[in-house]
């Protein structure tokens, strides 16, 4: 189906090259609402995208469409466009309140509204203790939920996150967590760069594995995973019987690997093909009456194809 | 596992003397300036005075020369104190922009990054950070200033014969003399401003207020007030001053130059002031620690 | 999340967002000339500008009544202070640090992608932060240069008032004002252009003020690019040339001034159209400054 461009993120063969060194190098994507994660180690090009779809950067080459729009009409463009950089800098002498007010008044908002949107997002971040204390006396976490409350304050339908995660204590990184997902099924982008992988994926619809500038992976995580065929899936069932399980799994050939659980209740089972996998073991359940309690995949995740497609030296999708 | 119980060992090979790493920060900081291509070309466009010089003083010694170029006696000039003072002022002007484009950056680059914390952690103190930094102005300004003024004067003493080295030894003296005091007083303001300021433009342009800001306040100040006291601010007449009478021009000369609205002892006052000033905010500025203000 | 609470702007070009432009435009301003004029790193060039005002000041308190001096004197006196030291150097260098930091600082404090990230055009961003800068520095040296004229002619008395209010004093008052306002306007539209182009807009600021101080030695047509040609010839009273100080004050082929102010207006509104070319293709790169 051919996305909507109105709705949708679209980055078309898009390149960026700062002098000699390459940011990010012939990008396609189309992002569709919902959350989703850009991963890839440092110095990957995550920032650069980011950039890229703020209209901080321009691209070399290509182009880039924000629901149809570009950062060539900015009063259009940045009225649905809101970003939280990974710069930890503030205009000067400013309060919290005054930051993310007077960020609303150059958007054109009123001042009662203004006040109204700034007490409104420093509430969604629990800041409003601190809010009318000096950011530069704030910590690095309070500085972070501040830039966030900024980039959230004028309801924004895109909202571009770049480790918005960094510094935060486990009670505000759960909070936020929780504000990301309740943003993206609320149908915005959300877009989130980070390095804390088993907390994104919880909440990810669709990730971006990004390598030494390059997609290296796109789309939802399973199936990301499906396709990485080089690293067979890993499915662990739970079962009372585990060794029989196992010496019918292992007489098919997509089954590479059955391994018995240290507690005797489960098999760890490595197979080439996943779909031929539940295929089979609906098979033997049916045919052979064989009681399983739970079947669950153990590397149908971000971690896992992190460390498959970039963190083992890479591949491709 | 406690840490003597694993097979970690701290560092107990050699090291260099402790008295000689501030020149690290020498040798790191010559090599970032002269990475900037702007900055080696400007460098090397400072020795042109001195080819000039060194071609000229040729010329007058050479009658081959005079009689090729076609010159003869008609070449002006006699290669003196007044000469090596008009000749230094050239070089002290073209060095002053050397300061100002290479030597806030220094500093400030170290405060962007924060590393000035990092350096001060290190078994390094604050002088020997300044020193360090200060001896990278002290080369580039030496290389432009008296060590070709003095070769001048050598090649100079060497053409002329007949004892005139002896009896102009004393210009060596003032050449040596004055530079170094001027190099002192650039290099101090320099990192001062850097370290207040923090900022390489900012820095630059504090650097610029003071040697052609001020002096046109101090002119404001003597027409208003009707004083000749203003100059006191006119770092660069006051210095000026003091060559003057190190390079021992004559009372008619310094007065038809302007070098004796004030007396030789409020020159001194004047630059000593403003030396005191720039210890007085290195000494507070630069730490390795930084407040913000909340 | 609704986005009901922002004005939406109207896209058709015949119909372009003039209240949400003016609406940013008064925002920024705001913002702008709190930072400008009350910043602590604004002190300096208060300092700088009301330095004079502090010497016409000790001036009249030590020559009450016009003891020791007389109202031709001090007239001169304050023509060559507000044309060597005013033109040429305090504003001069005011403008180069305020209007330099307008842009540079928003990158040295790694702020600038706000205004980035803001639905405002990029160009009136400049003209924005322009005003502003023009605004302050227009406040603080015109109140300087005033502050200079009343201790010039209110240490005399009655003769002093006579010259001001029936004499040629009201009409001086007003060039020097004009003249500053256009100074401000003249070195800040350089200065904002430079801020844009250079990472150190210091080094070519030195040009600028080598070309501002030595125009009078270039041909005719290439004086018209420098601030200081018009500014001279607006100037109210004309210091006698003298020595070297005739480089700067003497003007070899005068312009009227209907022809100076729109020429010194074209001149900006050229650099500023420049500047504003120059920020649509600025991206965001904080290096070490």
């Amino acid at each position: 189906m051919t996305p909507n461009p109105n709705s949708s993120i679209i980055f078309e063969n898009v390149s960026k090259f700062y002098g000699e060194v390459l940011g990010v190098n012939r990008v396609n994507l189309t992002l569709p609402p919902g959350v989703t994660s850009l991963v890839g180690p440092n110095g990957s090009g995550k920032t650069t995208l980011m950039n890229l779809v703020t209209g901080l950067v321009r691209p070399t080459q290509g182009r880039v469409s924000v629901l149809g729009l570009t950062p060539d009409e900015p009063e259009e463009f940045f009225r649905h466009v809101g970003y939280c950089t990974q710069f930890d800098s503030f205009p000067k002498g400013v309060t919290g309140f005054e930051f993310i007010q007077q960020s609303l008044r150059l958007r054109g908002v009123s001042g009662p509204e203004a006040a109204r949107l700034t007490t409104e997002a420093i509430d969604r971040v629990t800041m409003s203790d601190a809010a009318h204390r000096r950011v530069a006396g704030y910590s690095k976490g309070m500085r972070q939920r501040i830039r966030l409350a900024q980039a959230i304050a004028h309801h924004p339908t895109v909202l571009v996150l770049d480790e918005p995660l960094n510094g935060l204590d486990p009670m505000a990184r759960s909070e936020s967590i929780a504000l990301f997902e309740a943003l993206g099924k609320q149908g915005l982008h959300v877009i989130i760069s980070s390095h804390v992988l088993h907390e994104v994926d919880k909440i990810s619809d669709q990730v971006v594995l990004m390598s030494y500038g390059y997609v290296v992976a796109e789309g939802q995580i399973h199936g990301v995973r499906t396709e990485v065929k080089e690293h067979p899936m890993q499915i662990l069932v739970r079962c009372a019987q585990p060794g029989l399980l196992a010496s019918r799994l292992f007489a098919h050939d997509h089954v590479v690997e059955a391994k018995l659980n240290n507690d005797g209740k489960g098999v760890l089972v490595r197979t080439k093909d996943a779909d031929q996998f539940y295929q089979l073991l609906n098979k033997i359940v049916v045919e052979d009456d064989f009681a399983v309690d739970t079947v669950s995949p153990n590397d149908d995740d971000v971690n896992s194809v992190y460390q498959y497609l970039i963190g083992s030296g890479g591949g491709t999708v | 596992m406690a840490v003597y119980k694993r097979t970690y060992k701290a560092y107990h090979g050699q090291l260099t003397p402790a008295w000689s790493r501030f020149t690290v920060l020498t040798r790191y900081g010559l090599s970032t300036l002269f990475n900037s291509r702007p900055f080696t070309a400007y460098t090397v466009l400072c020795f042109l005075p001195f080819l000039i010089g060194l071609a000229y003083i040729y010329i007058v010694h050479s009658a081959a020369a005079q009689a090729v170029l076609g010159v003869g006696k008609t070449i002006p000039g006699t290669v003196n104190n007044v000469w090596f003072l008009s000749f230094l002022g050239f070089e002290a002007g073209m060095g002053f922009i050397l300061a100002a484009w290479g030597g806030p950056g220094m500093i400030t680059k170290d405060f962007a990054n924060h590393s000035v914390q990092l350096y001060l952690s290190r078994p390094i103190s604050r002088t020997e950070y300044l020193l360090g930094k200060v001896s990278v102005l002290a080369a580039l300004l030496s290389c432009t200033t008296w060590i070709p003024a003095l070769v001048l004067f050598f090649v100079k003493a060497e053409l002329q014969g007949n004892g005139w080295l002896w009896e102009n030894l004393w210009i060596a003296g003032a050449i040596l003399v004055g530079c170094l005091i001027w190099i002192a007083m650039i290099s101090l303001v320099s990192m001062a401003v850097a370290v207040w300021v923090k900022w390489r433009i900012a820095a630059t342009a504090l650097m610029l207020g003071i040697f052609f800001l001020l002096p046109a306040l101090g002119a404001v100040l003597d027409a208003i007030l009707r004083t000749q006291w203003g100059s006191l601010i006119n770092f660069t007449h006051m210095i000026t001053i003091v060559w003057a009478h190190l390079f021992r021009l004559k009372a008619l000369e310094r007065h038809a130059a302007g070098f004796d609205v004030v007396p030789l002892w409020a020159a001194w006052a004047s630059l000593l002031s403003l030396c005191t000033a720039c210890f007085w905010l290195l000494d507070r500025k630069l730490r390795a620690r930084e407040v913000e203000r909340a | 999340m609704s986005t009901a609470t922002i004005a939406r702007p109207r896209k058709s070009f015949s119909d372009l967002p003039w209240q949400l432009w003016t609406s940013q435009l008064a925002a920024l301003l705001r913002m702008e000339i709190k930072k400008t004029l009350w910043m602590r790193r604004s002190i300096w060039i208060y300092l700088l500008a009301f330095a004079p005002t502090v010497m016409f000041g000790i001036h009249a308190l030590t020559s009450p009544m016009g003891r020791n001096c007389s109202i031709e004197e001090d007239t001169r006196v304050l023509a060559y202070t507000f044309q060597i030291f005013y033109l040429r150097v305090g504003i001069f260098f005011g403008c180069m640090g305020l209007f330099t930091w307008l842009f540079r600082g928003e990158i040295v404090e790694k702020s600038l992608h706000y205004y980035f990230l803001s639905p405002m055009r990029r160009e009136l961003l400049v003209a924005g932060k322009f005003l502003a800068g023009l605004i302050t520095t227009s406040l603080i040296f015109s109140a300087s240069v005033l502050l200079c004229f009343t201790f010039v002619y209110g240490h005399f008395g009655a003769p002093g008032r006579a010259f001001v209010f029936n004499g040629p004093g009201l009409g001086q008052l007003g060039s020097y004002l004009l003249v500053t306002v256009l100074a401000c306007l003249g070195f800040g539209s350089i200065f904002l252009a430079l801020s844009l182009i250079f990472k150190n807009p210091i080094i070519p600021g030195i040009v600028v003020l080598l070309w501002e101080s030595f125009h009078a030695v270039a041909p005719s047509l290439l004086q018209k690019f420098s601030v200081t040609f018009y500014l001279t010839q607006l100037s109210p009273v004309t210091i006698p040339p003298d020595g070297l100080m005739a480089l700067f004050t003497v003007i070899a082929e005068p312009v009227s001034p209907w022809l100076a102010i729109p020429g010194l207006l074209f001149l900006s509104a050229a650099i500023l159209v420049f500047a504003a070319f120059r920020i649509r293709k600025t991206e965001i790169s904080y290096l070490a400054d």
